[in-house]
C-alpha cells in the first residue's frame, strides 16, 4: 500500500507549469536546431585556415577539401541567373562572382551586361548601370568598341549582368565559384537552393568551368 | 508573485521562426534582372496579325525570298531549295551540292542563292541551279541582294560587301575603307549582316554593331543611314541588331532583331510604325530571323528555331504599289 498515492492532486503537474516546461523544451529544441543549422553553414566555425577537421558536424566541410576530393562549381550552361548565389552562400559576400570570357565578348557599345535595359544614354552614369554594386567597369578601346571588366571585390554574384549579356549579347559573362573564397562546405548552401541544379562537383585539377577557351 | 515566462517563450519561438524564414527569402529585385516586361509587346503597338504558318517538310528552314512580288516563295535550308506556289504548296524541290545561306530575287525574276563562298542562280525555267560566281579568299557570306545592275554580297567574316555587276564583274567593295577613327566600318559582333535592294537601285545594309541601317548608292558611296540603340520599341536592342532587313517597294522597312526577338515596321524616314510580332510569338536560335515582304504587305518570317515560316498580314490594308498588278494571295 506504500505505492498508494495519498493525495492524487499532489502528483499532478500544475497546468501552467506543464505549459511552461513544454515551451522551454520547444525553445531549447529550436535553439539547438538553429545552432546546428548555423554550424552546418559554417557560421559557427571560425577561419577555415584554423580548422582542425574535427568532424564534429557531419554537414561541415570545415574549409578543408571535401571528403570526395571534389570542389563545387557552377555549370554556366545550366545557370539561370536567379540571383540566389548572392544571398544563399554562407559567407557574408558570396563566393560566387562573375567572370568574363573575353574571347567570346563582342566589345559592344550597347552591352546588355553593363547597361540597364531602360538606359537611354550609353554612358557610364551610375543611373545606367545594371550592376547593383557597380562592379562592371567599362573602358573605351576604339570606336565603337568597349572593354568590360569585373571588379571582383565589388561583385556579389547576383548574375544580373550575366542575364543581360546572355539575353542581348554573346554570353561572355558568367558566374563561377571562386575557389580561393569558397568554404567548400560538403553541403553547399547555394547548391541546396539552386533551382537549375547548376551546381556541380569538379576535380581539383579543373576547378573552373570556363567559357570561350576553345 | 512568480514572474510569468510564458510570453518570453512565444517571443523566442517567433523570433526563431522569423529568423529561419528570413534566411529562406528569395533575392529581391536588386539582384534579379527581370526581362519579362521587355518580352511583352504592347498589343496596341502590334499592327500585323499572323495569318498563316507554313511548316515545309524535310528542310531545316534558314532563308526565304519572295518571288513575283510575293505570289511565290523560295525557301532554303540545309542543302535544299524549295519553291512554293501562292497557296504554300511545294512546286519544285532541289537537292543541292552546297548549303545556301541566303536568297534574293532579282527584279527580272531570277533567283540568286548565296553559299558561304559562292553564288548560284536558278535557271529561268526553274529546273537547274548553276554556279554564278565563286569568291576568292575566305569569305563567309551571310546575305545577298540583287538589283537590275548590281549583285551585292555581305561577307560577315571580313566585314565588307562584295559588289558585282550582273555579268559577274567585280566592282570596288563597300566597307573596305576604314572610318574616320581608323576602325572598321561594319561592326559585326555576331556576324549577322543582311542586305536588301531598294526599287530605286540602291542598297540597304544593316550595320548591326552600330544599330544602324545604311543606304548605299550604286557607286558604293554612303547616302544615308538611320537607327538608334536601346531596348525601347523604336530602337534596336542588344549587342548587334537589326539582324535582318526587308524593304517594301514603297520604301518602308521591316526589321528583325535577335535576342529580344522583334519584327518591326518603319516608314521611309526610319520612324517606327509598329510591331509585326514580338518575343511572345518568335523564338531565336542565335541566327536571327530572315525576312521577306510581299507587295500586298505580307511579311514572311523564318522562325528557324521552330522550323516554321510565319506569315503576317497588316491590320490595315496596304495601298497598291503603282505599276504592280495585285497578286493572288492566300490569306
Amino acid at each position: 500500500m506504500n505505492d498508494t498515492i495519498a493525495n492524487p492532486e499532489e502528483a499532478k503537474l500544475p497546468r501552467r507549469a506543464f505549459l511552461r516546461h513544454a515551451l522551454r523544451l520547444a525553445g531549447l529544441v529550436g535553439l539547438g536546431g538553429l545552432g546546428l543549422r548555423l554550424w552546418g553553414r559554417g557560421a559557427a566555425c571560425g577561419d577555415p585556415g584554423a580548422c582542425t577537421g574535427c568532424a564534429l558536424n557531419p554537414l561541415c566541410g570545415g574549409g578543408l577539401p571535401s571528403s570526395s576530393g571534389l570542389l563545387w562549381q557552377i555549370d554556366p550552361d545550366k545557370c539561370i541567373q536567379c540571383g540566389q548565389c548572392a544571398t544563399a552562400c554562407v559567407l557574408p559576400i558570396s563566393a560566387v562572382r562573375c567572370v568574363h570570357g573575353y574571347a567570346m565578348c563582342g566589345y559592344c557599345e550597347l552591352c546588355g551586361g553593363y547597361f540597364r535595359p531602360e538606359a537611354t544614354v550609353l554612358d557610364t552614369g551610375a543611373e545606367n548601370h545594371l550592376c547593383p554594386t557597380g562592379a562592371v567597369k567599362r573602358t573605351f578601346v576604339e570606336d565603337p568598341y568597349f572593354e568590360y571588366a569585373i571588379e571582383r571585390e565589388l561583385c556579389v554574384g547576383c548574375g544580373k549582368c550575366v542575364k543581360g549579356c546572355g539575353a542581348f549579347g554573346n554570353g561572355s559573362l558568367y558566374l563561377q565559384v571562386q575557389q580561393d573564397i569558397c568554404r567548400r562546405c560538403n553541403e553547399c548552401a547555394i547548391a541546396v537552393v539552386c533551382p537549375a541544379n547548376a551546381f556541380v562537383r569538379v576535380p581539383h585539377s579543373r576547378p573552373y568551368i570556363l567559357r570561350g577557351e576553345g | 508573485m512568480k514572474p510569468n515566462h510564458f510570453p518570453n517563450g512565444w517571443l523566442t519561438a517567433t523570433l526563431l521562426l522569423a529568423g529561419i524564414a528570413a534566411g529562406q527569402a528569395p533575392p529581391g529585385d536588386a539582384y534579379v534582372l527581370d526581362l519579362s516586361a521587355l518580352r511583352r509587346l504592347d498589343p496596341a503597338a502590334i499592327v500585323y496579325r499572323q495569318t498563316r504558318i507554313l511548316k515545309p517538310g524535310r528542310i531545316n528552314l534558314r532563308a526565304v525570298a519572295a518571288l513575283d512580288g510575293g505570289a511565290r516563295l523560295a525557301l532554303a535550308g540545309g542543302r535544299t531549295l524549295l519553291l512554293l506556289d501562292a497557296r504554300g504548296r511545294e512546286e519544285v524541290r532541289h537537292e543541292l551540292e552546297f548549303e545556301p545561306v541566303a536568297l534574293a530575287a532579282a527584279p527580272d525574276g531570277h533567283l540568286f542563292l548565296a553559299a558561304s563562298a559562292s553564288v548560284h542562280r536558278l535557271s529561268a525555267d526553274g529546273t537547274t541551279v548553276e554556279l554564278w560566281r565563286r569568291l576568292e579568299g575566305e569569305p563567309q557570306l551571310t546575305s545577298i541582294a540583287v538589283s537590275e545592275t548590281r549583285v551585292w554580297l555581305a561577307d560577315g567574316a571580313n566585314g565588307r560587301i562584295h559588289v558585282f555587276d550582273r555579268d559577274g564583274q567585280a566592282l570596288p567593295a563597300i566597307g573596305e575603307q576604314r572610318d574616320a577613327q581608323g576602325g572598321p566600318h561594319f561592326i559585326l559582333p555576331s556576324r549577322t549582316f543582311d542586305l536588301a535592294a531598294a526599287v530605286d537601285g540602291t542598297l540597304w545594309a544593316v550595320n548591326p554593331g552600330r544599330h544602324r541601317i545604311e543606304n548605299y548608292r550604286t557607286d558604293g558611296s554612303l547616302a544615308s543611314s538611320w537607327g538608334r540603340s536601346g531596348a525601347r520599341l523604336e530602337a534596336f536592342c542588344g549587342c548587334c541588331n537589326p539582324s535582318h532587313l526587308a524593304v517594301y517597294p514603297d520604301g518602308r522597312f521591316v526589321t528583325a532583331e535577335k535576342g529580344l526577338t522583334r519584327v518591326k515596321l518603319y516608314d521611309q524616314q526610319g520612324r517606327l510604325v509598329g510591331a509585326v510580332a514580338g518575343p511572345e510569338r518568335l523564338r531565336d536560335d542565335g541566327a536571327g530571323l530572315d525576312l521577306a515582304v510581299a507587295d500586298d504587305g505580307r511579311v514572311f518570317v523564318v522562325d528557324a528555331a521552330a522550323g516554321l515560316l510565319r506569315v503576317f498580314a497588316p491590320n490595315q490594308p496596304v495601298l497598291p504599289v503603282p505599276g504592280r498588278q495585285p497578286t493572288e494571295v492566300d490569306r
